[in-house]
Order: C-alpha cells, then sequence, then structure tokens
C-alpha cells in the first residue's frame, strides 16, 4: 500500500495519544491539591549568607567531575581493552572478553558496591575514587565493544585496498581504518557516555557529594521533595542534552565524504 | 629478461559445503615487462584468485610467487614492501571514503614512497589530469560515478610506480554506458607500455589491449595464445565452448 495514503490517519492517533496521555500528567498534578513553590531552591542554588556556591551547585560539579574524569578513564581503558579483545594473544583475549561480559552483564549498583565496601575497605579508598573506578570500569566494557565491533566488521575491500597498496600494518591501522572507525564510533559512544552521566546519580549511595546526593540533603532539610527533584531533573536533561547536541555537531562536521 | 611475475605450481583451494573446492591447481604463470595479459574463463575458474595471491591477498597451499624476483616465502623482505612492486584494481573501486580524491591518490607516493606532501599532491595532480578528474579532486568518492571513482582507483593504482598493474574485473561494476570511460583509460596505458594483468569479461576490451589472452579453467591455464588467434582459431574445447556461450 502507498504509504500516502495513511498518513492522515497516523496523524489523527498521534495527536489523539499525545492529548491523552498530556491529559493523564495534567489531571495527575491537579489532583495530587499540592502546593508547588519552587523559590526556596534558589537559596540552595546560591547562599545568601555565606555568598558561596549552594548545595545543588556544589553537587551539580560532583556530578560533573565525576562523569567527565570517568569519560575519560573509561574510554582510555576502553580503548585498550578493545585492543587484546581484537588481539592475537588467546589468553589477553579471553580475558578481555571476560572483563567486558561481566561489567556489561551485572548492574553498576553492585559493581559499586563491591569497589567500595570490598576492594574499598582493603585498599582504603575514599568514596570519590571507588565511584570514579567503578564508573570508569563499567564505561570501558562498552567502549571496548563498540571499539571490538567497528573493527571486526570493517569492510575487507578497504583493507585489500590497502595491503595492495603496499601499505604496513601500522599504515593501515592509522591512515585508513583509525579516522573511520573513530567517526564510525562516535553515535554510540555519546549515547553511551549519556547514561554514564545519567549513572553516576548511583555513587550517592556510597556518599559522595553529586548532584543527587544534594538533592536528598535539599530534601531532608527543606521537606520539599517534589521541587527539589524536579529541578535535578532538569539539570540532567541540561547536562544530557548539551553532550549529545555536542556529539552531534561533531557527528555532522565529520561526516563530509564518508558515505 | 627476467619475469617480473613468475607463478611455479601454484595450488589453492577452499573446504565448501560440497567438500574441498581447488581454485587453482599447479597453476604456472610468467609476466614479462611490456606483457598486457588477460585471463578470461567462466565464473569459479579462479581468475580473481589468481590476482590475488600475486598480491599475497589469499594464502596459497603449495607452489611459489616471486614478484620482481622476491619470493613472498624465502624473501627476508616484509611482505607489504614486495606488495609495492604491484598495484591493483578492484571490481568495486575499494577507494577510501574518508579522504579526497586527491588524498586518496596522493596517500601511495606519501606513505609507500616517502616523498612530501607537496610532491605527493603533484604526483596525484598529474595523475589525476591524466584519468580527466583533475577538476573533481576536492570531491570525496561517494560523490562520483562508479565510472570516475574507477578511474581515480587507477590513478591510485598508478601513483606508487607500479612494475606491473593487477585489474581484477574493473568494468564489472560499472553501468554499460560507463565501461568505455575505464576501458579507455587502460588502453592507452597498455600504448604507453604499462605491464597489466587483467581479470576481463569484455571480450572486445580483451581483444583491442591484450599482447595474450589466456583462458582459466578449473584453476589451470588451459589455453595461451595472441588475441586473434585465441578468438578465432581457439583449440581447448571448452575455450570454443565458452567463446560459443558468451557470442549468442
Amino acid at each position: 500500500m502507498h504509504p500516502r495514503s495513511l498518513s492522515w490517519l497516523f496523524t489523527l492517533l498521534s495527536i489523539v495519544l499525545l492529548v491523552l496521555l498530556g491529559g493523564m500528567l495534567v489531571y495527575s498534578f491537579f489532583n495530587l491539591e499540592y502546593d508547588w513553590d519552587f523559590r526556596f531552591l534558589t537559596d540552595y542554588i546560591w547562599e545568601p549568607e555565606t555568598n558561596r556556591p549552594g548545595l545543588i551547585l556544589q553537587g551539580l560539579w560532583g556530578t560533573f567531575y565525576i562523569s567527565v574524569l570517568s569519560i575519560i578513564f573509561g574510554t582510555a581503558l576502553g580503548l585498550a581493552v578493545g585492543l587484546l579483545m581484537i588481539g592475537p594473544e588467546p589468553v589477553a583475549r579471553n580475558a578481555a572478553t571476560l572483563f567486558v561480559d561481566i561489567f556489561r552483564n551485572t548492574p553498576v549498583l553492585v559493581q559499586l558496591y563491591v569497589m567500595y565496601f570490598i576492594v574499598g575497605t582493603a585498599f582504603n579508598l575514599s568514596p570519590e575514587v571507588a565511584g570514579i573506578s567503578t564508573l570508569s570500569l563499567f564505561c570501558s566494557a562498552y567502549v571496548a565493544d563498540i571499539f571490538r565491533a567497528n573493527v571486526v566488521e570493517f569492510e575487507r575491500g578497504q583493507l585489500d585496498a590497502a595491503k595492495a597498496m603496499g601499505l604496513n600494518r601500522w599504515q593501515i591501522a592509522s591512515s585508513i581504518m583509525a579516522p573511520q572507525i573513530l567517526r564510525r564510533m562516535l553515535p554510540p559512544l555519546v549515547g553511551q557516555f549519556v547514561s554514564l552521566v545519567k549513572d553516576s546519580s548511583l555513587v550517592s549511595v556510597v556518599s559522595v557529594n553529586d548532584l543527587t546526593k544534594s538533592a536528598m540533603n535539599v530534601v531532608s532539610v527543606s521537606f520539599r521533595s517534589f521541587e527539589t527533584w524536579f529541578l535535578v531533573a532538569v539539570i540532567y536533561c541540561v547536562l544530557n542534552y548539551s553532550l549529545s547536541s555536542y556529539g552531534r555537531y561533531l557527528e555532522k562536521r565529520l561526516r563530509v565524504g564518508s558515505r | 629478461m627476467d619475469a617480473l611475475i613468475r607463478m611455479r605450481g601454484v595450488s589453492k583451494s577452499f573446504a565448501g559445503a560440497h567438500g574441498t573446492h581447488h581454485v587453482l591447481r599447479q597453476l604456472d604463470l610468467d609476466v614479462f615487462p611490456g606483457d598486457r595479459l588477460c585471463l578470461i574463463g567462466p565464473s569459479g575458474s579462479g581468475k580473481s584468485t589468481c590476482l590475488r595471491v600475486i598480491n599475497a591477498l589469499e594464502t596459497i597451499e603449495r607452489g611459489h610467487v616471486e614478484v620482481c624476483g622476491l619470493d613472498y616465502e624465502t624473501s627476508k623482505l616484509p611482505v607489504h614492501r614486495i606488495r609495492q612492486h604491484t598495484a591493483m584494481v578492484f571490481q568495486r573501486f575499494e577507494l577510501f571514503p574518508h579522504l579526497s580524491i586527491l588524498d586518496n591518490v596522493a596517500l601511495g607516493p606519501r606513505l609507500v614512497k616517502k616523498v612530501s606532501r607537496a610532491e605527493a599532491e603533484a604526483k596525484a595532480v598529474e595523475l589525476l589530469t591524466r584519468v580527466g578528474l583533475v577538476d573533481h579532486m576536492r570531491k570525496y568518492p561517494s560523490q562520483l560515478s562508479g565510472g570516475q571513482q574507477q578511474r581515480v582507483s587507477i590513478a591510485r593504482a598508478l601513483a606508487i610506480d607500479p612494475r606491473v598493474l593487477l585489474c581484477d574485473e574493473p568494468t564489472s561494476a560499472l553501468d554499460p554506458e560507463l565501461v568505455h570511460e575505464v576501458t579507455d583509460i587502460l588502453q592507452e596505458l597498455a600504448q604507453q607500455g604499462m605491464t597489466m594483468l587483467i581479470v576481463t569479461h569484455e571480450m572486445a576490451f580483451a581483444r583491442r589491449v591484450a599482447t595474450q589472452c589466456l583462458f582459466l579453467d578449473q584453476g589451470q591455464i588451459v589455453e595461451r595464445a595472441a588475441p586473434e588467434a585465441f578468438f578465432e582459431n581457439p583449440q581447448n574445447p571448452r575455450l570454443q565452448q565458452f567463446l560459443q556461450v558468451i557470442r549468442v
């Protein structure tokens, strides 16, 4: 069937669904009979007495530096693990694969508990170090797998052309594969980084002062949890939206010429 | 005169669904300077494999392959250094999509010949002028037609100054009206004395360009003759049959 003949029906269906969902949400808010008041939050963003950043801004900084460090370490480690996964050394290859499987198939929260309460106790790790290590390891498992998949699926024809030209292995890797693979890895990587920023909220359970931990503190003194969590959600959303927008921008700028 | 390519007793087989498939059986082949050999044969006869073996893109089970006197197996040089004496044009062009046309052609001189970027680009411009695409040199492969991409890939192959040009069905992936773009250039190269080994299904082109035509069947060269004799007076019954079928 020609797709155009159905389009008005789909448009109508979409509108009905959106109105229904929006209606439910609006109804829920009114039904709550809650006295919304966001003004008190300004004091927690910037403390008027000391004239210093408040809990929320401190937490935002915590989330920011934990995420950035985890992304940097996770990417570096992930590329190294990915290289082992495609390498010729069987022990290293199987170990790398096992590492990736373990970290991808267990909850981050459990990993964090193990890192902080078991490894952390033995090696005297601070909550911040334990949090960043866990997130880096978790992130690296995904980065490694994204890298491995892109290398394995690289077109044979291009490799043949590069070999036939007389390039050596290092030249093929650096001039032909790396530029294209890094470009293709970007969209899934950005998606991974966005979920890492969200997962970073878990470090609050080992009392790292991130945005989520700050929000808990604000709630415990102000007793206004709805407004606080609402603001925190908006901040996470803005953080991640800027991250993915930057990713899209890079993707567009790098796409020139690639098929 | 020494052979540029010398293949002796080359055998290769693939394990397939219906037992072992012998792609090359005890194949002997010499290519001397100035030779323009066209490899012709039914599909699965081992033509492409033969070219790929010369470039060490395929491993072999028995026999020897020498390029410019260097045996892949016994030479102390690494494989990529031996490959630098030959260049290959592929059926599906295989240009590097992330590089501009200019960079595609300049890459070989820069990395293989180790010349400066400026020198490599000057050479690329010269070669792109020769294949009539110098106006497109800032574009990327995906912006060109199939015929244009194949001409770029010929320029890219020539850029490393190969002693032998290997062409693996260079026109098979092209729209019929674009075939002559590519054959014209290959013919021009032939007139300039380039040594070539071409796998092709374009019989008219083979006739025009070849010094000798070779018929491959079941991994062996069963007939080798000048084009005139090859097409007008074939000796091997399988070649006779093959020519009859494609003439219909």
